[in-house]
Order: C-alpha cells, then sequence, then structure tokens
C-alpha cells in the first residue's frame, strides 16, 4: 500500500523578506578628532618618514625626541603656517593620536607581512633590525589588545590612544575626548591594568 | 549543530570601570570590605575587579608599562620601507615605464600591459604607504562594477586594481594623452561656438556617470583632457570615492574614519564643499560652471594669482562671482556676445545654493544647445529682491559656518591633489543614500495618505489597492530618480509576494530589477537583491528551473561583491539551497545551507532572525534526506527562536510551525503534527487573510494528517478546499496543485471511488512531468500512489511499470536506504502479491520491512503497513503459523501510532484474526474478526472492498 504523499517535503515555503536598510551613520562634524584623521594620516607618516631619513643619514640621537614632541612639533608646524586656527588644537590632538596609531600598526602590519614573505633581511650592524623587530611585535600584539579593550571599554580605549600613541597628557587628552581631567585618570589606570594583564598572558609589554 | 550556545556576556563594564575606580582611591586595606559591601550576589564582577586591581599592582611594582613610544624606534620601523625603483617594476599585470606625476596621495606612472600579448598604455595610481589600504581595496572592490560600467566615449575607464606584493593599493586607469580643456582651446584658439560645443559634450558626459549615481567630486580643466584628435575624455570618474570614508559593515574603518572634510581643489571648490556639507551631483555642476566660466573669459570668477587658500574658500562663499560678460579683460565684442544669456548659464551653475544651480548637467547641456540654436535660455538672472535676502542671509550662518569653514581649510592644505585625485569621502554615497531613503518615506507617506478617509471618500483602501497604486505611481512619477524607482518597486514586489500575489510581483520585481542595471549596471548589490526576491517568487509560483537559475545568479554575483563570509553571500546561499532542496537536490543543497547557517550563527549572532531561518532550511534538507526525528528536532529550535523574535502571531512562525508539523507527521506523531498545522493555520488566516497560497499549503498539510489520522471525510473536504484555493491563486501549473490532486485521488482511492480518483493521478502525473521534472522525486510518490490504485482494483500489471520508474528515481535522489524508497518497494511487494508472486513478494516485503527498520524509528505507520502485507502473503503460502508474529506486531504498532477508530486497524484485526482461525485459536479469533469488520463498516461502509473482504473472513468461521 503506497504512502502519502507529503504536502511538500520539508515545507520549504519561500518567505517573503523585506531588506533591512543599511543606512551608514554620520558623525556630526567637528566631534573629537576623527574628523581629521585622513587628513593627518599622510602628514604624520611623512614625517614619520623624514626623521628616519635624517637618522639614516647621520643626525642618529642627535635629538631624540618622545611622540609628545611628534604631535606637538606637527601641530606649531601647521599653526605657523596658519593652517590649524588655534581653537582646534584639542581636535587636531586626539586625531594626531589616532594617526600616529594607524601609522605604526600599519608599518607593523606590513614589516611582518614582508617577514613572513620571507623577504631579503638587511644586514643588521648595529641591532636595529632585532630592536624594529621587538617594536613591531609590541605593536602588533598592543592592537590586538587595544582592539579587544575598546569592546568593552571603548572610552578607555580612546584615552589610551592618546596618551599613549599621541604622548598627550591628561589635561591635553581630557580636552581632545571632552571628558573631566578625573575621568581620563580613572580611564587611563583602568585601561592600564587591563591590557597589562591581557599582554601578560601573551607576549611582552611595552616598555 | 542543535546546540546554539548564547554568549555569556560579563559583568557590565560600566559597573566594573565604576567600582574600580572607587577602590583605588581607598587605601589598600580598606578595598576588600568596600567590594565585599559593593559587589554582594555578584562574584563575576567581584573575580573582574579583583584581578584587574592584582594587575594594577603587578603593573605598578613592574614600572613603567605604556609610558610613551619611543620616536627613534617609530621611525626605525617605517625606514624599513626603500622607494622602489619604478621603472620596469610589475604592479598586477602591468610594467611601470615611467612617472608622470605625484601628489598627496601617491604616483601616477605611465605603465604598459605585459600580459596576454597585447600592447595597453595605461596610468597607474599607487597609493603611498600610510593610506588605509585595506579599507581602500574593499571600497574598490565593492565599487570595481559600477566604475567598470561606466562606458561612456567621453569618460577614461577605470580599468583594473588591486594590491601590490608591497601592500599598496593601485588603480590602472586608461591613459589619456591629452591636454586640459582651457588649454587646448586656448592653443587651437577655438571660437565661442567651439568652445560651447565642447562644453556641452562634457556635461553629456558628466550626466552619464550622474545617471549611473557617480559624482565626480572633483572637475577641474586638468580632469577634462582633450586629445590632439579632439577627443574630450573626462578623468578620474568615481575615483574620488574609492579614497576615503567609512566602508559599511567595517566597524574599525567606521570608528576611525566616521567622516570628513574634503581636502580639495580650492580653486574649483563648490561652496558646500568649502563648508564641510554634502556633496551631491550639484556640486559637479557648479564646478562645470567653473570651467565654462575659463572657457569663455579666461580667466576664473574669484582670486588672482597668489591668492591664499582662505581667500579663495571664503570668495566661493561669499563673493558674487561678476557675470563673465563683466570679467577683467574680455575684450568689448566677446563680451557683446555673453552678456544676457550666457551670463545668465554660468550664474545659474554658480550659484551659492546648490538646489538653486541646473537641476542636472543634462539641464545644462540644453540650455547650451538652446544659446547655440539661437533659442531663448532657461536660465534668469537673479531679481534684485532674492539678492538682497541672499545679503541677510549670509550674515546670519554665524559661528558655527565659520569653524566648518576653518576645519576645511586644514582639510584641503593637507590633501595635496594627485594628477587631480583628491580623497572624496564616502559622503557622496552616504548623502545619495540618505537622499533616497527620505524621498522613498516621502513617497510612502504620501502614498499611505490615501487611505486617509478623506481622500479615499470614507471607502477603506485595501492593502493590494494601496501597492497597485503605489506601484503605477512610481512608474510614472519617478522616472526622473531611477535609484528611488528601483528601490521602490523592489519593496512593491515582495509586497505583492507576502500578499501572495504572485503575477504581479514576478513583473514588478522584474520591473525593479531593469532599472537597477540601467542606474547601476549589471553588477550591484541592488541588483542582486532584487535577482534573489525575483528566485522566491519563481519558487513560490512553482517554476523552480527559473527560480534555481536566477538565485544562481544572484548568489554568483553577490559572490564577485561580498566577502565569501558576509551576510549576503550567506542569504543568497540559503537562498539557492532552499530551491534546490525543493528541487531535490539534496547534495549540494547541503553543504550550501550549511555554509550559511554557520556565517550567520557568526556574524548575525545565535538570535537573529535570519539565524532563524537558516535553522529551518537546514532541518528541511535533514528532513528530506529521511532523518525526521533530527528534522523536528531543528524545526522545534526553529520554532521557539521564532517565537521569541517575532511574537506569537507573526506568518514567520506560522512557517515554522507548519515545517515541524510536516517533520512530526513524518516520524509518526500525528497529534504533534495536527497540533502544529491548526496553530500555523490560526495565525495564517489571521494574519494573511483567508486568500493565500500559504493557507492553502498549509490546508493541504492538515488534510493530509487528517487523511493518515484515517478522518477520511474531514480529510478530503480539507484537500477540496485547499485545492480550489490553490488554483485559484496559483494557476493550473505550480507543483502545489499536483500534490494535491496526489493526495485527494489517494484519499479517493483510500474510499474505494476509483473512477473518480484514476484521473486525478493522470492529471498529477502530467503536471508535475510538465512542472516539477520528470526526474522529481514529487513525480515519483504520485506515480507510486497511483501504482497502489491499480493494485488496490486488481490492476498489478499496469502497476508494475509505474513502481519500477518510481524507484529508479528515488535511489537516484535519495538513496537505496531511504524511506521512501523503501515505501516503494512495499508497493512492488504488493503487486507482486497480488498477481499471485508469493515467494517473490515475501522477499521483497521483507527487504521492505529491513530497510524502514533501518531508516526510521519504531512504531511506525508504514511499518505496520510493510508487516500486514507480509502476514498476507504468509497466509496465502499456507505458513500460518509463521504469518502470525508479524500481524501481531503490526497491530501492536498501529495502536500506538494511529487512532483507534483507524480503518487501518480494522483491517489488521481482521487479517490477524483470519491467520488465528486457521491456526485453530477460533475465541481469539472471533472477537478479532468482529471488531475488525466492525470498525471497517464504521470507517469505510458497508460497501468498500475492504470491507467486504473481512465480512467474507468472518463468513468463514466454523
Amino acid at each position: 500500500m503506497g504512502k502519502l504523499m507529503p504536502p511538500s517535503p520539508g515545507a520549504a515555503v519561500p518567505e517573503p523578506k523585506l531588506r533591512e536598510t543599511v543606512t551608514e551613520s554620520l558623525e556630526p562634524l567637528g566631534r573629537a578628532g576623527s574628523v581629521l584623521v585622513d587628513e593627518l594620516l599622510p602628514l604624520v607618516y611623512d614625517e614619520l618618514r623624514a626623521m628616519a631619513h635624517r637618522q639614516l643619514a647621520g643626525e642618529r640621537r642627535v635629538v631624540t625626541l618622545d611622540t609628545t614632541g611628534l604631535v606637538h612639533e606637527a601641530y606649531l608646524r601647521l599653526v605657523d603656517e596658519t593652517r590649524v586656527p588655534q581653537g582646534n588644537r584639542a581636535y587636531f590632538f586626539g586625531a594626531a593620536a589616532r594617526a600616529m596609531r594607524r601609522v605604526l600598526v600599519d608599518a607593523a602590519r606590513r614589516r611582518n607581512r614582508l617577514k613572513r614573505g620571507g623577504g631579503v633581511e638587511p644586514l643588521d650592524l648595529d641591532g636595529i633590525q632585532v630592536e624594529a623587530d621587538k617594536f613591531t611585535a609590541e605593536i602588533l600584539d598592543l592592537e590586538e589588545a587595544l582592539e579587544n579593550l575598546a569592546r568593552l571599554y571603548p572610552r578607555q580605549a580612546r584615552v589610551v590612544e592618546c596618551r599613549f600613541f599621541g604622548g598627550l597628557d591628561v589635561e591635553e587628552t581630557a580636552a581632545a575626548l571632552d571628558l573631566a581631567p578625573r575621568t581620563v585618570k580613572r580611564d587611563w589606570a583602568l585601561a592600564r591594568a587591563w591590557l597589562y594583564r591581557a599582554l601578560l598572558t601573551g607576549r611582552s609589554a611595552i616598555e | 549543530m542543535s546546540e546554539l550556545p548564547l554568549q555569556d556576556p560579563g559583568p557590565d563594564p560600566d559597573r566594573v570601570a565604576e567600582l574600580f575606580a572607587e577602590a583605588l582611591e581607598r587605601p589598600p586595606e580598606e578595598r576588600r570590605a568596600f567590594l565585599d559591601s559593593r559587589c554582594s550576589g555578584s562574584a563575576d564582577l567581584r573575580a573582574e575587579i579583583d584581578s584587574l586591581i592584582a594587575a594594577h599592582e603587578a603593573r605598578e611594582r613592574a614600572g613603567t608599562f605604556l609610558g610613551q613610544i619611543d620616536r627613534e624606534r617609530s621611525a626605525v620601523l617605517l625606514q624599513e620601507e626603500p622607494e622602489l625603483e619604478a621603472a620596469g617594476r610589475r604592479v598586477g599585470p602591468y610594467r611601470l615605464l615611467r612617472e608622470l606625476g605625484r601628489g598627496g596621495m601617491g604616483v601616477v606612472y605611465l605603465a604598459e600591459r605585459a600580459e596576454g600579448g597585447f600592447q595597453q598604455n595605461v596610468a597607474i595610481k599607487l597609493l603611498k604607504r600610510g593610506m588605509d589600504s585595506d579599507a581602500i581595496l574593499k571600497r574598490f572592490l565593492r565599487e570595481r562594477q559600477i566604475l567598470a560600467g561606466l562606458e561612456h566615449l567621453n569618460v577614461a575607464r577605470l580599468l583594473d586594481g588591486g594590491v601590490t606584493d608591497e601592500g599598496q593599493p593601485w588603480f590602472a586607469m586608461e591613459h589619456v594623452d591629452g591636454v586640459p580643456i582651457t588649454e587646448y582651446c586656448r592653443e587651437r584658439q577655438l571660437d565661442l561656438r567651439q568652445r560651447l560645443r565642447l562644453f556641452e559634450e562634457s556635461c553629456r558626459a558628466v550626466q552619464y556617470a550622474h545617471g549611473k549615481l557617480i559624482v565626480h567630486r572633483d572637475l577641474k580643466p586638468s580632469n577634462m583632457l582633450v586629445t590632439a584628435e579632439g577627443q574630450l575624455k573626462l578623468l578620474d570618474f568615481g575615483v574620488a570615492k574609492l579614497l576615503g570614508g567609512p566602508l559599511a559593515g567595517d566597524e574599525r574603518s567606521v570608528t576611525l574614519t566616521q567622516t570628513g572634510i574634503h581636502p580639495l581643489t580650492p580653486e574649483y571648490a563648490a561652496p558646500e564643499q568649502v563648508r564641510g556639507e554634502p556633496v551631491t551631483t550639484a556640486t559637479d555642476i557648479y564646478a562645470l560652471g567653473l570651467v565654462l566660466y575659463e572657457l569663455l573669459t579666461g580667466r576664473r570668477p574669484y582670486g588672482g594669482e597668489g591668492s591664499s587658500r582662505q581667500d579663495l574658500a571664503r570668495a566661493a562663499c561669499e563673493t558674487e562671482p561678476p557675470p563673465p560678460s563683466e570679467a577683467s579683460d574680455v575684450p568689448p565684442r566677446a563680451a557683446r556676445s555673453l552678456k544676457g544669456d550666457l551670463d545668465a548659464v554660468v550664474l545659474k551653475a554658480l550659484r551659492k545654493e546648490p538646489q538653486r544651480r541646473y537641476a542636472s548637467a543634462e539641464a545644462l547641456a540644453r540650455d547650451i544647445g538652446r544659446f547655440l540654436a539661437g533659442q531663448p535660455v532657461e536660465a534668469r538672472p537673479d531679481s534684485v529682491a532674492y539678492r538682497a535676502g541672499r545679503f541677510v542671509g549670509r550674515h546670519k550662518v554665524g559661528v558655527g559656518a565659520v569653524t566648518a569653514a576653518a576645519l576645511s581649510l586644514l582639510a584641503g592644505l593637507i590633501g595635496t591633489s594627485w594628477q587631480a585625485v583628491v580623497a572624496a569621502r564616502e559622503r557622496d554615497r552616504a548623502r545619495l543614500e540618505a537622499e533616497r531613503a527620505e524621498r522613498v518615506k516621502e513617497f510612502l507617506i504620501d502614498l499611505f495618505r490615501a487611505s486617509d478617509p478623506a481622500e479615499s471618500k470614507g471607502r477603506e483602501v485595501t492593502a493590494k489597492e494601496l501597492l497597485e497604486r503605489g506601484t503605477e505611481r512610481i512608474e510614472k512619477e519617478l522616472s526622473s530618480q531611477p535609484a528611488v524607482q528601483a528601490e521602490l518597486l523592489y519593496t512593491m514586489g515582495v509586497s505583492f509576494w507576502s500578499l501572495g500575489r504572485l503575477d504581479r510581483a514576478r513583473t514588478v520585481e522584474e520591473r525593479s530589477i531593469e532599472i537597477a542595471r540601467q542606474a547601476y549596471g549589471p553588477e550591484h548589490p541592488e541588483v542582486a537583491l532584487g535577482l534573489d526576491a525575483l528566485g522566491g517568487i519563481l519558487y513560490a509560483s512553482g517554476q523552480l528551473e527559473a527560480a534555481e537559475e536566477t538565485r544562481r545568479q544572484a548568489l554568483a554575483m553577490r559572490r564577485r561583491l561580498f566577502p565569501a563570509d558576509s551576510p549576503e553571500v550567506a542569504e543568497s546561499m540559503a537562498n539557492l539551497g532552499t530551491v534546490l532542496v525543493r528541487r531535490a537536490k539534496l547534495d549540494e543543497a547541503e553543504p550550501l545551507l550549511r555554509e550559511a547557517l554557520e556565517i550567520r550563527q557568526k556574524r548575525l549572532g545565535p538570535e537573529h532572525p535570519d539565524t532563524a531561518r537558516s535553522i529551518m532550511n537546514l532541518a528541511n534538507v535533514v528532513q528530506a534526506k529521511g532523518d525526521y526525528a533530527s528534522a523536528a528536532r531543528l524545526h522545534a529550535q526553529a520554532v521557539s527562536l521564532r517565537r521569541k523574535l517575532r511574537g506569537d502571531q507573526h506568518p514567520e512562525v506560522a512557517t515554522a510551525l507548519g515545517s515541524l508539523g510536516a517533520a512530526l507527521a513524518a516520524t509518526g506523531d500525528l497529534q504533534g503534527a495536527e497540533a502544529a498545522h491548526r496553530e500555523a493555520l490560526s495565525i495564517r488566516r489571521k494574519v494573511l487573510g483567508a486568500e493565500h497560497p500559504a493557507v492553502a499549503l498549509n490546508m493541504l498539510h492538515l488534510a493530509s494528517v487528517l487523511h493518515l489520522e484515517g478522518d477520511l471525510e474531514g480529510a478530503e473536504s480539507m484537500y477540496r478546499e485547499a485545492l480550489a484555493l490553490d488554483r485559484k491563486l496559483l494557476g493550473e501549473s505550480h507543483s502545489d496543485v499536483a500534490i494535491a490532486l496526489t493526495n485527494l485521488a489517494r484519499l479517493l482511492t483510500d474510499r474505494a471511488r476509483f473512477e473518480e480518483a484514476m484521473p486525478l493521478f493522470d492529471q498529477a502525473v502530467a503536471l508535475h512531468s510538465r512542472v516539477t521534472g520528470a526526474d522529481h522525486p514529487f513525480l515519483a510518490t504520485t506515480l507510486e500512489n497511483k501504482a497502489h490504485a491499480l493494485i488496490v482494483q486488481g490492476r498489478s500489471r499496469e502497476a508494475l511499470p509505474l513502481l519500477e520508474r518510481c524507484l529508479v528515481i528515488f535511489r537516484a535522489r535519495y538513496g537505496p536506504a531511504h524511506p521512501q524508497t523503501a515505501s516503494a518497494l512495499e508497493d512492488v511487494a504488493e503487486a507482486r502479491a497480488d498477481l499471485g508472486e508469493l515467494a517473490e513478494a515475501e522477499g521483497v516485503f521483507r527487504e521492505a520491512l529491513d530497510l524502514q527498520r533501518r531508516a526510521r524509528q519504531e512504531p511506525h505507520r508504514d511499518t505496520v503497513v510493510t508487516l500486514l502485507g507480509l502476514g498476507q502473503v504468509l497466509v496465502r503460502q499456507g505458513r500460518a503459523a509463521e504469518a502470525e508474529p508479524p500481524l501481531r506486531e503490526a497491530l501492536d504498532q498501529s495502536e500506538k501510532v494511529l487512532p483507534s477508530t483507524h480503518w487501518r486497524q480494522g483491517d489488521i484485526q481482521s487479517v490477524l484474526g483470519d491467520c488465528l482461525r486457521r491456526l485453530g485459536k477460533i475465541d481469539e479469533a472471533r472477537s478479532l474478526l468482529r471488531s475488525g469488520h466492525d470498525r471497517l463498516r464504521e470507517s469505510l461502509g458497508d460497501t468498500h472492498p475492504v470491507t467486504a473482504r473481512a465480512r467474507r473472513r468472518l463468513a468463514e468461521l466454523p
């Protein structure tokens, strides 16, 4: 005795489905520093490159400035040429810090990719390559940890960006992010503890 | 696969941050007590804070951590990138020849194609390092189809793009050997009419790109080249867009570069660009106005040599340009030909407010054409009153605008031009989309206003009327806005589909795709979206082959447009997989559906509507493969997920319930199946109305469960109702109609109304052969049921070839061990038995039984049927003793899976009674024979052959 036909095997009824429109949100102009990142990126990059060239040309260790110097220097130069209006100093710093982070992370990633690709190693006369390898690893580890941090604590991650990559002090960070200095201090402590813990379980910590 | 783990959210970050900070502000010895008091009841929270405090202390002991980046080390990291020698270097399939120019974003080279055996010179733009190469590349991959679709004689084409081994993005453009349009006119000393013709040509080329929703953003003479042959070429269309802005779905780049000010060439910047306002097609019209000004007067309206950027920006925003006829250095004779019409045309293109310029490049071209033809132009000079009003308005703008202008100046300075390509923002796109969304909204509001009693004169307007009216208006009123038109038609098409108006859905959806193709080119996310929907409509209309083909196209297109693990690709995989299941191409369907589910779980999360849909899809393929129990579990999971996401009264919940019902019926749980189908039907009737294909399908399912439960009368009337509705809504060419016909014919066979049944079987066979496919399991099932009807009528010779065909199909599609294959074998055994080939029949019954026991959980109604057949054939061979155990088992199982009133139970009792009579167990035999006969009289009636046979057996009692 034959069987009944299942009316629709698997009852795969096609269902109409309306798309959910993806709308891209635009951040209002002038909020935080993100506005300027793209514009600053080539600039910061050029600045770092120029510095590398000067060092290679024998100016190495003549003037050793930290990143505080870099961001402030760029600012001073642009203000000098009246390109940055005074009032936007804070925004500029925030954006510059972010640009700095991206330039460094991109450079580290490229370096890593080239190494994995088996490029020819240049002769390492004074340990520069070893140094650079170490730094590359540190930057990449930090970036990964920072991205994880940002998922839970986005504001605190921005504080790290300003303070570490931008070399900004507490007041400058507070101005760049529209926060109270006290909040910046608290965020900085939390972020450092969090990152320290994250990086300790991984590889070397950034000194 | 049945587990969908939820992610543990962990303690609330805000709370952690707050308590961590407060704890640190206390002396170390007080912290424990403080935390004890604040974290009570939350072990997670406490553990996280303790861990962070420990890390904090360890960090302090360790000394510096995240102090400051050493600038020197940073520099070392970057010095590792020597500039590579350009000449001879390979970039993709090209070899660089020499540098053409450089700017802030990179370098442009002349290059030749090094592969493929033919010479082709191109311009290669190699982006400098430090740009966000990943985002640019993704954007390029997404845009390339659109840009490749820009095929116009006067538009230089974007040919190719990629990333070098060193990670630098590059684009290859058609190389144009020409000079800027202004220079060309000057050198060749073209007269006014020649210049205007060339300019008109430029406008038409710009219009062409605007028609494809591409804004140039940086039009200027150096991007408008004329070759030695006099051929005009516009360069870098769409390229600006590639270089900046957020990428949808890419969170990282969204947070890094939300929006931006456009670095621009200040001499050609429109006021909205200077102010950092959205850029639209009107921005290109402004730039065209500037170029025209320059072509007519030899100079730009503002700023002489040495003007600062601030001066230029301020002038663009605030200074009214002098009419061309009054520009300095214009000789009086030339001034006379400019005065009036051409002044008005130029000034209209150059208006400060984008919305007051020409509505399109086409309109500007038309006015030029009118001038050349000696007709009056449409442009009119501004009235005095308007100009006065503008003056006041300008001074009300205030501080905000000043800041914005200042910021954009900074941007303008930093972004240097790059063979005239300047980084644009994704903003063009976002702006266009926002505009489109706005128009869609306005249109819909306007449309719904029609259901306002005041407008519809008190009569209630149906959804269908609304859609019809909307569709008509979209066609009529929006032809100048193809993007809006395509999107709205898409929505209308899907809405018709939801209402079950499949014919309308199909034509409207096809129209939407056609318009989207015209607007965006042949390959675009919008086109793929439309194709996917069209595939669904075709599927719903029963045109499975076309549905498969369409959805294959959609999937292939989305794979080219989106990353392999994107939700868009998953969507198309799931959609194609669904059609493949229906077409019984299970081996191809299953991996697609599994992968789609994985992507959705990963990208959308375990509790997303699409994930729920994917679970159902997978359940369907598992079910088609014969694993009914697993299918039912998955379906139940989908039902509860959908209830949670959509609420109880949602059509999607009904679909999931319907699928669950079908799976339960297959496992043998008829009660559960009936409940699921009834709930689904009630939801659908409520939400979709009585006249909807999904309601018809639902009734078909419910009727078949009633049929299996033995409620033949109830089943017959519901089959007929479903069939009538299907015919009305789907026409005569839909597989649902064939399925309804088959099941109704089977029901009539069970009621011994063979004359009514046979023509219906033939209709169903014809319909399935035509619509569903000659090698589809649906057809096989119809053939099997027809064969069964023939056997019952004693025409088993005719039945055997049908069963042979049926087995070939099942074995090919489902394999030998599938329950459906077993079922067909059982029919073969019945036929053999009917023909008196008893030994042969016995063997086949045993084979079928063996397959069923392996493929299905018992008790099951199919096993009951086979056991009964085996018992009968043994009795007929005079082996009653051997027949008793299978017959007893049949009765036992049937009591578990069938309602006590089911006619089949009467049949089994009667056959078992007969067997026992032969074995001399007369008392038990009598009681079974009587009860069986009674039950059959009740359920099938006195005259039914099965009842008649039972009566004969009863009569043989001593």
